[in-house]
Order: structure tokens, then C-alpha cells, then sequence
């Protein structure tokens, strides 16, 4: 009876071994071992992703039905204004190119764009995967966009054929951001769940809900201008040094599929 | 035996694939995974291995579809089969001793 009881731990005690040497070899091979996954792995994400983007669509139809009159009836007015404004942005625009050709270049000069799919999403994480790689030149820590310059995140892993992208919503992103037509520059904090803070706005400073963040060149990781979203409600408290606000991202994974990894040329 | 284990191996490849893909486009509540895993440790018979598999197989595909290293959510899920297991020992659920039998 004590013979059996030792074998059995002696058989536990190999099997807990070799369990450990297994995982320990998964994690020096993870990228190899990853990248196999997600090379045969991708076709069926891709076709889970676009089936349950068809379904979130037509749920997100019924839920919005109600309101797509009054949208509809704001949305004609705020195109009136909009073709307003774009008749003077056009002098502007006539104007900022001929500055861009005097002092330097834009983005699109400095930055060749990669496109990209998304195929698949961490589980409660704001990581996404897209289908392409260090074959198309992607490494990490560079810039991911969507077409509107909106600023989605930066890639945080490579693969050959594959990069995962962690969203400027994710815990682990900070980064430097200003308000748009205003001097007022802070700290974009994810906080997980699609969520954004922005933090270490001083006291002084005016800011209101709407107002539009972009990415400031001031933390050297993103390219200045680029969109994040919208304040949300504002955090000011008298005895706390800064103000803190919510900001709405502009990126939405349910309404995107393509996305720009900036690759810079020079 | 062999068969239920390949099965279950499978059956955690494609819910993980579901959950990335399927499930990204709405918001998450609780990991399939998980669940899945605490249902089969609910159902099965007690010396029954299959929850240890279910666990080691999700625990790896969630491994590798995250940002963690290799072996985090192995554990995680074979400390929710052991707890739950150590728990179902005292307690008796009428509805689930049934599946037992």
C-alpha cells in the first residue's frame, strides 16, 4: 500500500516535471509557437470576427432606430454648416500647402501606411490582432491609425505575418495629448474596456466637454495631430491639483476594419 | 477516453476562436473559457479527468490568444477546477448530483 502511494507520487511529482519543462519551452518558443497558432488560426477569426460584426450591426440598428430621425434632422443641419466652413477651408488648405512646401513636410510624407484587418480581439483585453507583420515591414512600438487619422494604439508584438495592437484604451497605454485650438496639453491614461482619462490638466486651465484631443510630439511617441476622441465629463476638485476628465475615443472596433500602421521612412 | 479528451481539446480550440473573433464585437461580460471549464468541473463524476483537460487545453489557447506568458491562464483555470472541486466536496447540489451518477 506504501509502495503504491509513493509510485504515485513519484509519478506526479515526473508528470508535474515535465509539465513545467513543456510550458517553460512554450514560453522561450512563444513567438514561433504564436505565430504557427495564429497562421492557420486566422481564417476562421477572420470569418468569427465578420459574422459577429453582422450581428452587432443589427443589433446596434434596432437599438439606435428611435433615434435615426432627430440624428438625421441634426445631421442635414450640420452638413449646412460643414459646407460653410469647407468653402473656407478651402483658401486655408491652398494656403497650408504652400507653408508645408516652404518649412517641411506632413505625415503622409514622413510615414508610408501599411494596411491591416483586424481578425480578432484579447478576451478582456484592448489588444487587437491585425494580418500583417514584419514581412510588411511592421515593428513594434510604431503608430496604428484608422483612414480619419484616428489614433488607435501602437503595436505592441510582431509576427511574421501577424502584429497585435494595444489600444490607447488598454491599462498599459499613456501618452501625451493637447486640446485642439488650445494651449492646454495632458496625459491620456487608458483604463481598459474602451475607456480613456485624461489626467494632469492643471487647475487653471479651461476645458470643456466636446472639446477634441489629439496626440501631442511632446512624449515623442506619435506624430502630432492625430486624433483620440472627445471630453467627457470633467473631474474638477479643489483640493486636487490637476483636473481630470473622460474622454469618448473616436476609434471603435465595432465600426472598423481597416487600420493604418505608420511606417516611418525616414 | 482518448476520444472525449481530443474532443475536448478541439471543442476549447474553436470556443477560443469564437470568444476572439466572434464575441470582440461585443462587450465582454465573462470569458467563455471559464465558464466552460467550471461547467464541466460542475458535471462530471469526481475522479473524472476531463475538467484537468478542459482546464490545461483552454488555459493554453487563452494562453496563446493574450498577451501573458505561457502557463498564466493554465494555472488560473486548474486553481478554478481545484477550488471548485475541493468546494463540491462539501457541498451537495441536488440538480448536478444527478449527472454524477
Amino acid at each position: 500500500m506504501q509502495f503504491t502511494a509513493q509510485k504515485r507520487n513519484k509519478s506526479f511529482f515526473i508528470a508535474f516535471v515535465i509539465v513545467l519543462f513543456i510550458i517553460s519551452s512554450l514560453n522561450l518558443a512563444q513567438k514561433s509557437v504564436r505565430g504557427f497558432f495564429y497562421f492557420f488560426s486566422s481564417p476562421i477569426q477572420n470569418t468569427f470576427f465578420k459574422k459577429g460584426r453582422g450581428l452587432a450591426e443589427f443589433f446596434a440598428f434596432i437599438g439606435e432606430k428611435r433615434d435615426l430621425i432627430s440624428e438625421n434632422d441634426e445631421l442635414n443641419l450640420k452638413i449646412q454648416e460643414l459646407t460653410a466652413e469647407n468653402i473656407s477651408l478651402q483658401s486655408l488648405k491652398e494656403e497650408n500647402q504652400l507653408l508645408r512646401n516652404v518649412y517641411g513636410q506632413g505625415i503622409e510624407d514622413n510615414y508610408r501606411m501599411a494596411l491591416g484587418k483586424i481578425i480578432s480581439k484579447d478576451i478582456g483585453e484592448d489588444v487587437v490582432s491585425i494580418n500583417i507583420g514584419t514581412k510588411e515591414g511592421v515593428l513594434e512600438n510604431m503608430p496604428v491609425i484608422t483612414q480619419q487619422k484616428v489614433l488607435v494604439g501602437k503595436v505592441s508584438q510582431t509576427f511574421d505575418d501577424f502584429s497585435r495592437v494595444q489600444l490607447v484604451s488598454n491599462k498599459k497605454s499613456s501618452l501625451d495629448v493637447k486640446i485642439k485650438d488650445s494651449p492646454v496639453v495632458g496625459l491620456a491614461k487608458g483604463l481598459g474596456q474602451g475607456k480613456i482619462l485624461l489626467d494632469l490638466i492643471p487647475q487653471d486651465a479651461s476645458i470643456t466637454q466636446d472639446d477634441i484631443v489629439s496626440t501631442s510630439a511632446m512624449g515623442g511617441q506619435y506624430p502630432e495631430g492625430l486624433l483620440i476622441g472627445q471630453i467627457g465629463n470633467i473631474k474638477k476638485g479643489d483640493t486636487k491639483p490637476y483636473q481630470q476628465a473622460e474622454i469618448f475615443p473616436y476609434f471603435d472596433i465595432q465600426k472598423t476594419e481597416d487600420l493604418f500602421v505608420m511606417i516611418a521612412i525616414k | 477516453m482518448k476520444k472525449q479528451i481530443i474532443l475536448i481539446v478541439f471543442f476549447f480550440y474553436f470556443l477560443i476562436l469564437f470568444e476572439t473573433g466572434f464575441m470582440a464585437n461585443f462587450p465582454a461580460i465573462i470569458s467563455l473559457v471559464a465558464v466552460s471549464v467550471a461547467i464541466i468541473t460542475l458535471f462530471e463524476p469526481p475522479k473524472s479527468p476531463y475538467a484537468v483537460v478542459g482546464a490545461i487545453a483552454g488555459g493554453f489557447f487563452w494562453d496563446v490568444f493574450s498577451s501573458s506568458f505561457f502557463g498564466f491562464h493554465i494555472l488560473i483555470m486548474l486553481i478554478l477546477v481545484g477550488a471548485m472541486k475541493v468546494i463540491l466536496n462539501y457541498v451537495r447540489i441536488p440538480i448536478i448530483k444527478r449527472f454524477k451518477k
